[in-house]
């Protein structure tokens, strides 16, 4: 992940220094922005203290950033790929500020998302032994801090459960996170994620609408990809208040976090393939 | 009250936003604001879509202009309801709660929380200073002690709902009391600024500068070397109605616009207004044409051939032959044509009494002020000049220069009143979304003698952070001395 994330990074530069502008101006380069977001999530999340250990959120990222490479790469026609000089509508500051923003919402939500589907597939797991063997083989290959405890389990009374020396306390967390463990940090780790990418989201609509409203005056124009950004924070904010509904299952709640990866998608790239609106930039001819 | 507690519903509010997300949907799916015609021809009734949307279903419903249509505006304003509603019944309690601490003394209770523990032989003070040290406030008190961060993400919410109410409130008053409209303006002519401020609700104020002129001095399109258009530009002085002073000059360009009295006016469009050309008969010589040509040992130029013709035999002296300015009609969609193109006519014998005759003559296409495009009269292509180059062209017994283009610019003029409000919505907004994530953590610990020695009890939760709040406890726990 760190490789593809710091190849990525070296592409972007490249395209950056070559074509004098941001490298975020047609389909191919924020194609490989995503894929450089989704790896960089990836490693913020499973390298922080606290964040999930388990191999199943990276089983499910990795393959993503490299379907996004291989889209942008292989299904993009060659002219969509070159970097070129930017069109007026695109020759102001806020191209980094917005397009960045969106994208990193995007890559994060991706991300917390796919937490979600990890939540659904773990728990559609649950009855089946081979899958538990799977799962602990998946978490043996990855090279996950364990916390450490130095002090005894105490019960309520004060009587200590296991005599031990101060140096000799074994390692707390079992390197077998299956089940409900595993699920209940996956169920945190896509609250985290998809908090933090709908904040993100938040602020790309926002400076989305300020930069629409400097360049021609209206900062709403019900254009199709402000409408399914729109669309799609309303999704994730069903998710976010799905949380507290009383008695809604932690399923439910993960199936409404699962379908947003099918809408971001819809949102990034269905409405771009559909060449209509103001930002038809990068596929079908454009007037 | 009971109104404002249904209203403040989660489940309702999770309703309404997945009905306006799917009115929104339907908007991008449908095209929106095309004109009744439009849909006549791609929704017709023997082949509904999807077996029943045709044009009368679309346009019975509205579903031409669904995010003007009172249904969605209805929807927002319940959205709006319940937001207020939830701010009032739900989150300013939860304020008053969160921000009461309150010592915890039973260990049993401490014990029941999410995560807890019982250190023996350790202190409550070290745990305090532990805690402290990462940034909790703490608080003890005697055998009792309680800690707390991150407060304000308990609290922040309720400035996201407060955010939306704003931004909602002035987009609300942006529709009531915004005025706007478009104009094409070709340059050197002008325009009341009045005239681009017609769209809008008729209570609507308008500006005083309305009254006055907007003058457009020069449009002007900056090419790449590679044809494609680097930016465009206009060259606009307001003027002051009553004296005729000018009040400001601003060469406005996409992302760059002019701003006076409440009203701002944007590049949004262009057009090619009209091509100034030469023409003159074929057989016009002077003195210097007729000696070149006889030194020519070169085949004599023929009008197909124009394009490869030693110009230089041919040139049209300068000032010689009559100069027209033919405007250029938008040709855009008509016929065959696709992509921006504007065309102009100029003919041969507009005097005679044979009508078709009367109606035969060159034609002049031009897609962008680079190149022009001409054509003879029975529809063959007789070459490409660039406007400006001097370089003539025979065609139907006519040398022609193409001297020059003019364009019109496109200008979105708006007033908006509501801007200040929603942007004060969109500060709150980015602010409180990012501060919303904080968790809310607080850890409770209470002193008490048993299994022979002094003990800890200790319980603590996170409204968000849970697995961060578990490994930051554990560290606190693994560090305090026993």
């Amino acid at each position: 992940m760190l490789a593809g994330n710091l190849t990525l990074a070296s592409l972007l530069a490249a395209r950056w220094v070559e074509s004098g502008h941001f490298p975020l101006s047609n389909m191919y380069e924020s194609l490989l922005f995503l894929a450089w977001g989704v790896t960089g999530v990836h490693l913020v999340v499973t390298e922080r203290d606290g964040y999930s250990k388990s191999a199943v959120p990276g089983a499910l990222a990795a393959p993503t950033a490299l379907m996004v490479v291989a889209g942008a790469t292989l299904a993009l026609p060659p002219e969509l790929q070159r970097a070129s000089a930017l069109v007026p509508a695109l020759k102001s500051n806020w191209l980094m500020m917005h397009v960045s923003v969106m994208m990193l919402s995007y890559a994060t939500l991706l991300v917390g998302s796919l937490s979600c589907v990890s939540f659904l597939l773990v728990d559609a797991t649950q009855g089946f032994e081979g899958a538990k063997g799977a799962l602990g083989f998946l978490d043996g290959l990855s090279e996950g801090k364990v916390r450490r405890r130095n002090r005894p389990r105490v019960g309520a009374d004060g009587t200590v459960a296991a005599v031990m020396d101060a140096g000799e306390f074994p390692d707390d967390a079992s390197p077998v996170l299956a089940g409900a463990d595993l699920m209940r940090e996956m169920d945190n780790l896509a609250y985290r994620c998809l908090g933090a990418g709908f904040a993100l989201l938040t602020a790309g609509l926002i400076s989305g609408a300020v930069w629409a409203n400097e360049a021609w005056g209206s900062y709403w124009s019900w254009d199709p990809k402000e409408t399914w950004a729109l669309i799609t924070w309303l999704v994730y904010a069903t998710y976010l208040h799905s949380r507290l509904v009383a008695g809604k299952s932690k399923k439910e709640v993960a199936t409404v976090g699962a379908l947003g990866f099918v809408v971001v998608w819809v949102c990034y790239v269905g409405v771009n393939l559909w060449g209509v609106g103001l930002h038809s930039y990068g596929w079908f001819a454009n007037k | 009250k009971t109104i404002a507690r249904s209203l403040s519903s989660l489940p309702l509010a999770i309703g309404e936003f997945l009905v306006i997300a799917g009115f929104s949907a339907l908007g991008t799916v449908i095209e929106q604001n095309k004109g009744a015609a439009w849909y006549v021809q791609n929704y017709p009734v023997d082949e509904p879509a999807f077996g029943f949307i045709d044009y009368p279903f679309i346009l019975n419903f509205g579903l031409d202009h669904i995010y003007t249509e009172w249904y969605f505006l209805a929807l927002l304003g319940a959205l709006a309801a319940s937001l207020t509603a939830c701010t009032f019944t739900r989150q300013l309690p939860v304020w008053r709660v969160s921000a009461d601490w309150k010592f915890l003394d039973r260990p049993a209770t401490l014990l029941k929380m999410e995560e807890s523990e019982t250190l023996p032989r350790a202190r409550s003070s070290d745990l305090a200073s532990l805690l402290a040290r990462r940034g909790y406030q703490v608080f003890v008190k005697g055998k009792k002690m309680y800690a707390f961060k991150g407060l304000i993400g308990r609290l922040a919410p309720i400035g996201v709902h407060a955010g939306l109410l704003l931004t909602l409130g002035g987009a609300a008053y942006s529709g009531l009391g915004g005025l706007g409209g478009s104009v094409m303006v070709p340059e050197g002519t002008e325009f009341q600024i009045g005239a681009g401020l017609r769209r809008g609700a008729p209570f609507a104020p308008t500006p005083a500068v309305a009254k006055d002129i907007v003058r457009v001095n020069d449009f002007t399109i900056e090419y790449l070397p590679n044809g494609q258009v680097s930016q465009f530009f206009s060259d606009l002085s307001v003027v002051d109605s009553k004296n005729g002073r000018e009040i400001q000059r601003k060469t406005i360009s996409v992302n760059v616009p002019l701003r006076e009295g409440g009203v701002t006016m944007y590049q949004t469009d262009w057009e090619i207004a009209s091509m100034q050309v030469r023409v003159a008969e074929v057989g016009f010589k002077t003195e210097d044409a007729a000696a070149t040509s006889q030194g020519d040992s070169g085949p004599a130029p023929e009008a197909e051939d124009s394009a490869t013709s030693g110009s230089a035999s041919v040139e049209l002296p300068e000032g010689a032959g009559e100069s027209l300015s033919l405007p250029m009609a938008n040709l855009e969609g008509k016929g065959n044509f696709q992509g921006r193109i504007w065309g102009t006519f100029l003919p041969l014998n507009p005097d005679s009494s044979d009508p078709v005759e009367a109606k035969r003559g060159v034609t002049l296409l031009a897609r962008d002020f680079q190149s022009v495009a001409i054509y003879a009269s029975d529809g063959s292509f007789a070459g490409v000049r660039r406007p400006g180059s001097g370089r003539p062209i025979e065609v139907d017994g006519l040398r022609l220069v193409v001297e020059n283009m003019k364009g019109s610019t496109g200008l979105e003029l708006k007033t908006d009143p509501g801007v200040p409000w929603v942007y004060a919505g969109f500060a709150g907004l980015m602010v409180t979304s990012f501060l919303s994530l904080l968790s809310h953590s607080q850890v409770w610990a209470v002193q008490s003698e048993g299994g022979g020695g002094t003990v800890l009890h200790v319980g603590g939760r996170s409204n968000r952070a849970k697995e961060e709040f578990k490994s930051e406890l554990d560290d606190v726990l693994n560090q305090l001395p026993e």
